[in-house]
């Protein structure tokens, strides 16, 4: 593997086995992420890019194919994944969902642990919330408390599928900010899945297109965007003229996946 | 204020037309609150009082309603003797300090019981729910077994064991093991996949899984049947006293049958009721002391 280069996929492909016979719900995908990158990707519905990130966090396994990741620290945790929802524990506390990370991934001492969940609690604006069940936030503070529990471990690559999907818009764009601020401060290597065209361009240095299903790399954009990110560059010309180009590769890939629906092929859950 | 925009509607002129609706013209609607509304902390407390006195009333009601028809002759006072009888019988009875002997006999049975059954019930349902091998080996023998009526396996038991404790208690045992089993089983089956998912994305082994994960997922459900499981003790060694002990509750009451003391077995029905409800009433608080997460 070349340095410089984190993640390295090469033919990847994930087959479901379903009741009507197998469905292949992704590849063969290539994608190349370089180290402290915040790479985007966006696809319709179905093409397989939450499949994709779960074969990145070492969930599911590949079918066909290959993924590379370079461990450069092996005292240090590989990957953190922040799921969409239904991921924080219930049954804990903020902080010991913050805890459990830590637990589960790391061998620090306890006042190491105190002091991280502490930590990372502040950055994420959850100090006051520390004793609360999950019951009691709103669905825009337990996705802080995710983000949090997967920085907590200090993870060399962070994972977040569709973090921001079942929020309403506002408090996406604030979550967005708040995100680019404290990615621009650290600079992990970040794989972020959306289906918001707007969010991985806002977010990312760089998007790649999915086709649909079975998901393929269809196309590749480099976001111009200098760093520090405001959250006015959303409203400049440039960025909606990106929009605008983006769109039109996307657009195809929704049409196909439409048209395939309304052939009636079954879709895949979860992909 | 400039940049603000305003958007309003034409100013009114006139009276809304209400010719196609059922007030005549010229009347005016008025919606406005009543006295709820005024002060609903008030009207909740007097609904609140409402309800405790009703809950109160009925049974007292009752009681007396029983009382009367028994002191008249309307009730025949070998079956239906006066709740005040009952309750002297009571008095003297407990004053001898048998019963209270019996109660915490029985009960002790069902504690043994009801704790050896569930434990068994909630490893096995752990097992279960947790490896489809173990369910496919498993299922359809548990199944089977679970039709078959516990209290059918009585005879069999005391052929097994004797007259004496085990009986009772392993068959309280095999009643708890299959009320908690087959929930848990459900419970940890029916455990989202995204939290186990989370637990392994930060590299839970097996075993962390289970115990951060699978178990407090499931424990609500599991809270559940414990309580049905609490419940159906007390009726399992209710009924294995009544052949099988020389002491007990259960026991107390078919005995006073056989001496045709009615009302000593009334007093006995009634203490193991109060025994039973007090027993799961403490397990469904101990549920909720498990899963206060659950609430917001």
């Amino acid at each position: 593997m070349q340095s410089g280069v984190r993640i390295l996929a090469r033919g990847v492909e994930r087959v479901y086995a379903s009741r009507k016979g197998e469905v292949k719900a992704l590849g063969p995908f290539d994608l190349t992420v370089r180290e402290g990158e915040f790479l985007c990707i966006v696809g319709p519905s179905g093409c397989g890019k939450s499949t994709f990130l779960r074969l990145l966090g070492g969930l599911v396994r590949p079918t066909a194919g290959e993924i590379e990741i370079a461990h450069r620290d092996r005292s240090r945790h590989l990957v953190s994944v922040v799921f969409q929802d239904h991921s924080i524990f219930p049954w804990q506390t903020v902080a010991q969902n913050v805890r459990t990370g830590l637990d589960f991934a790391t061998e620090l001492d306890k006042q190491e642990k105190d002091d991280r969940v502490a930590y990372w609690l502040g950055r994420l604006g959850l100090a006051d919330f520390a004793k609360a069940y999950p019951a009691a936030l709103s669905g825009g503070m337990r996705q802080r408390v995710s983000i949090a529990r997967a920085l907590a471990v200090d993870p060399e690559v962070l994972l977040l599928d569709e973090p921001f999907a079942s929020l309403d818009a506002q408090l996406r764009t604030l979550l967005q900010e708040e995100l680019t601020t404290l990615w621009e401060q650290d600079q992990r290597t970040v794989v972020f899945i959306t289906h918001a065209l707007d969010e991985a361009i806002y977010l990312g240095d760089r998007v790649v297109i999915m086709s649909a299903r079975p998901g393929v790399a269809r196309a590749e954009i480099d976001v111009p965007f200098p760093r520090p990110r405001a959250d006015e560059l959303r409203g400049t010309p440039e960025f909606a003229e990106l929009m605008q180009r983006t769109w039109d590769v996307l657009r195809d890939e929704v049409m196909a996946e439409l048209a395939r629906s309304r052939d009636g092929q079954p879709a895949v859950a979860g992909a | 204020m400039s940049g603000v925009a305003r958007v309003l509607g034409p100013p009114m002129t006139h009276q809304p037309d209400h010719s196609d609706h059922p007030v005549p013209v010229g009347d005016v609607v008025v919606r406005r609150p009543g006295k709820e509304e005024l002060d609903p902390r008030r009207s909740r407390t007097v609904r609140r009082r409402y309800e405790v006195a009703l809950g109160i009333a009925v049974p007292v009601l009752l009681l007396v309603g029983w009382e009367v028809a028994s002191k008249t002759g309307l009730l025949d006072t070998r079956f239906f003797p006066a709740p005040t009888d009952l309750w002297s019988t009571a008095v003297h009875l407990f004053g001898s300090g048998d019963i209270e002997r019996y109660v915490w006999e029985s009960f002790r049975r069902v504690l043994e019981g009801f704790f050896l059954g569930s434990a068994v019930g909630l490893l096995a349902g752990i097992g279960l729910g947790s490896s489809r091998l173990v369910r496919a080996a498993l299922e359809p023998v548990v199944y089977a077994i679970w039709t078959i009526p516990k209290l059918a396996l009585l005879p069999l038991l005391l052929l097994f064991f004797g007259l004496g404790e085990m009986p009772i208690i392993v068959l309280i045992a095999v009643e708890c093991m299959f009320l908690v089993m087959i929930p848990t089983t459900a419970a940890v089956v029916s455990v989202p996949d995204s939290y186990r998912e989370a637990a392994r994305s930060f590299g839970a082994s097996s075993w962390q899984q289970l115990r951060t994960v699978t178990i407090p997922a499931a424990l609500p459900q599991i809270m559940v049947a414990l309580r049905l499981s609490a419940g159906a003790s007390v009726l399992v060694m209710v009924a294995a006293e009544y052949v099988d002990a020389k002491s007990g509750i259960g026991y107390f009451i078919f005995n006073s049958w056989q001496l045709f003391a009615t009302d000593q077995m009334y007093v006995g029905i009634i203490t193991v009721a109060i025994m039973g409800t007090a027993w799961t009433l403490f397990v469904a608080w101990v549920g909720r002391m498990l899963t206060r997460w659950q609430r917001a």
